[in-house]
């Protein structure tokens, strides 16, 4: 089973992760658990995201408003990727000739 | 072998504790995965740095590294699953789907990053919409649910009721993987303005079943089977995720051995065919030998021994 993880399996998970911070975390909205039968449940993803969180916290002792800031921007970069990925794809299936001239312009625009 | 904490964070052995502090958040900004994602280099040093600062920020562990009580290596975990690891995949709850305009790429500037970041602290707090005056897609809301093995199989209907009394219907389709996220579009929050409500974002879990497995769209069992079905062969029983079969077992069959059913696995929608269910023998010698049974053997290998471990002593 993959899993979906109580909270209080989430805090255990997790070396400097408190049940006080994960709150915090909750109602700031840099998590968002998974409602369910039993009340709120975490999964796998979550779970990575409080790591990341606890350790920014951590080494740069960072207010739960700044933390969700930075995790606004790490989505908003993770989205630009998978954008740009999914763009370089629609390209490499085109004929030569369009990503060559796709790719000057694109390189035209860059140095403007 | 593990470097010299040190040299790893790149400070005198005589360091205070504040510029080890310093040196090391300098690495964390220069090397964490999830804020360098493309950096496959970046990750190891991020390692190495945290174990090294792990060990230099204690001071008593400090001090026995100093005096050579202990080495270098911390404890690292290893095969850690980062938050980019899921970053790229499609059901990522933290990942606002952003649909391309219709008239082109231009247009992503940077006002958005602000305004996103405002929309998601303004829901966090749980104000969705009315303080904002633009319109704005609704929220995805995620649920979890726990499903058995033959519901995700075949497929189900299910209703999520929450502890608040607040219910979602669900329609699992057949063949759903264990970790998989339905998305149900439209039943998240209300947008603001005039802009589209949210997805229903519903991870599984799926309960393992006491007989059955699976593998892709086959289903695998274990079946038992005597030692006269093994020896004469023969039709007997087996459970399918439809219901009980009759399977011909061969003559002389062996434990180990792997009988296919063919389309008695999972039939997924999109797929012409379902998949087999795979029947792996296992031969179950009887509760009681009686005597019979014994004589019988004694005097059969008497005459008719074989030996099925040839060549492997040799």
């Amino acid at each position: 089973m993959t899993g979906h993880y109580s909270t209080d399996e989430t805090v255990d998970a997790i070396a400097t992760l408190t049940h006080t911070r994960l709150t915090t975390y909750i109602e700031v909205g840099i998590i968002r658990p998974c409602e369910s039968q039993t009340g709120p449940v975490f999964t796998p993803v979550d779970l990575a995201r409080l790591e990341l969180v606890c350790e920014l916290a951590e080494s740069h002792e960072l207010a739960a408003d700044a933390l969700a800031m930075v995790m606004s921007l790490v989505d908003q970069l993770h989205a630009s990727r998978n954008e740009l990925a999914a763009l370089g794809k629609a390209l490499d299936a085109e004929p030569e000739d369009v990503r060559g001239r796709v790719m000057a312009a694109w390189q035209a625009s860059l140095s403007r | 072998m593990s470097r010299d904490p040190y040299e790893v964070l790149g400070v005198a052995r005589t360091a205070s504790a504040d510029e080890i502090k310093k040196a090391y958040r300098k690495i964390v900004r220069e090397t964490h995965p999830d804020l360098n994602p493309d950096d496959p280099a970046a990750e190891e040093r991020f390692i190495e740095a945290t174990v090294a600062n792990d060990l230099l920020k204690d001071p008593e562990q400090r001090a026995r590294f100093d005096k050579g009580e202990i080495d270098a290596s911390g404890a690292e975990k290893p095969q850690r699953q980062y938050y980019r690891d899921f970053a790229d995949s499609p059901d990522n709850p933290y990942q606002s789907q952003r649909r391309a305009s219709p008239g082109g790429f231009e247009g992503f500037d940077t006002s958005d990053i602000f305004e996103e970041i405002l929309r998601q602290r303004g829901q966090g707090r749980g104000q969705g919409s009315g303080d904002w005056q633009f319109n704005a897609p609704g929220q995805d809301r995620r649920y979890a649910l726990d499903i058995g093995f033959l519901e995700a199989a075949r497929g189900a209907s299910k209703r999520i009721t929450l502890p608040n009394g607040e219910s979602l219907d669900v329609r699992i389709p057949a063949g759903t993987a264990d970790g998989q996220t339905l998305r149900l579009r439209g039943k998240g929050e209300a947008g603001s303005g005039s802009g589209p409500a949210g997805d229903a974002l519903v991870s599984l879990s799926v309960r393992p079943h006491k007989l059955f497995r699976r593998e892709g769209d086959d289903i695998l069992i274990t079946l038992p089977i005597s030692i006269d079905e093994a020896i004469l062969g023969g039709s007997v029983q087996t459970p399918t995720i439809d219901g009980p079969v009759s399977l011909k077992i061969p003559e002389g069959a062996s434990s180990g051995q792997v009988l296919r059913l063919r389309a008695r696995g999972v039939q997924r929608g999109g797929q012409k065919k379902p998949g087999d269910q795979r029947v792996e023998l296992r031969i179950v010698a009887p509760r009681k030998i009686d005597d019979a049974l014994s004589s019988f053997m004694e005097s059969w290998r008497e005459t008719h021994g074989y030996d099925p471990r040839e060549g492997m002593t040799s």
